[in-house]
């Protein structure tokens, strides 16, 4: 999800029908520019080195969703038929993976790791991090691991109304979707999240083909 | 316990560039074949209840306070919506 509005200027966007590594192509209506809309970066025409702003989004279940925020508003309209067919995700969530970082500091962690791993202490360059994950929704977000002073390892916590970890370094038990602390001496502190987003594995690939990908070993079939 | 490895990529890529994506970029469809949602409808979320699938996914966000869900399976082939939200005009796509 972008920002639409580049130097002052609102841009509506439609899509240019062009396949560049393995995503599609936007283009813009009021400068014919084209856009890479995984990077929200446009490479040819007029705005070509502009950036659309990033604006944090996250994938989850209906479920989840709508028991966070009724009084939201949520896209209804016909399901989708294009000549592609109707397409869905559901139950295709394991190909994705949780995308950290800008630039030359990249990294994915999949979903299918998550899934066995659901409190995975990593780093991204010099930022300790948690990746956390919930298996009922699918859902995956990331905190920062410092707090104030101290630099905080997590541990998985089974069961519980909430999805939860503890620190080990105070044995304090948190929220983990939420990055608040529930009880010990932590309780009431909170994390910091970190800038994360679901990507498709295979299209990630595609733009940081450098980055660092953690995920479970392939099994050759 | 799963075993954690670095799987890293074998063949390297050229860095996203004009010249790459003027040699690389292949037409799928003609230019806007594929619809997108300038005037999306939406609906206040708590009147759709189980109108859409529990277990389907959605793209969420918050702008200034205010929630929006984009379902995949309306947003389907469309991947595009041209939307507006606490008058920050967005553009959702997947």
């Amino acid at each position: 999800v972008y920002g639409r509005t580049v130097e002052g200027e609102v841009l509506t966007f439609g899509h240019e029908g062009v396949l560049y590594r393995r995503s599609f192509v936007m283009y813009d209506k009021q400068s014919d520019s084209k856009w890479l809309h995984v990077t929200g970066e446009a490479l040819i025409g007029p705005k070509a080195g502009q950036k659309l702003s990033f604006m944090p989004s996250e994938i989850t279940t209906w479920a989840d969703w709508s028991r966070r925020y009724p009084l939201g508003l949520a896209l209804t309209g016909d399901k989708a038929r294009g000549f592609m067919g109707s397409f869905t995700l559901k139950g295709k969530l394991k190909d994705y993976g949780l995308s950290l970082g800008e630039g030359s500091a990249v990294k994915l962690i999949r979903f299918s790791l998550l899934e066995q791993v659901p409190v995975l202490n990593t780093r991204l360059s010099k930022l300790p991090l948690v990746a956390v994950f919930d298996p009922t929704t699918s859902r995956a977000v990331a905190w920062s691991r410092r707090l104030g002073e101290r630099t905080l390892q997590f541990d998985f916590v089974q069961g519980g109304k909430y999805p939860q970890m503890r620190d080990s370094e105070t044995g304090s038990l948190w929220d983990r979707m939420q990055g608040t602390c529930l009880a010990g001496e932590l309780a009431g502190k909170q994390l910091d999240p970190v800038l994360a987003t679901a990507w498709l594995g295979k299209r990630w690939k595609g733009f940081f083909p450098k980055g660092e990908i953690m995920g479970l070993p392939e099994i050759k079939k | 316990m799963a075993t954690m490895v670095l799987l890293s990529p074998l063949v390297a890529q050229e860095p996203i560039s004009a010249a790459d994506y003027t040699k690389n970029a292949k037409r799928a469809a003609p230019r806007d074949a594929f619809p997108v949602m300038d005037h999306p409808k939406m609906t206040l979320t708590a009147e759709i209840g189980d109108q859409i699938d529990p277990d389907e996914p959605v793209i969420g966000l918050l702008v200034q306070g205010q929630a929006r869900a984009y379902p995949i399976s309306v947003m389907g082939t469309c991947e595009l919506v041209n939307d507006t939200v606490a008058d920050v005009p967005i553009a959702v796509s997947w």
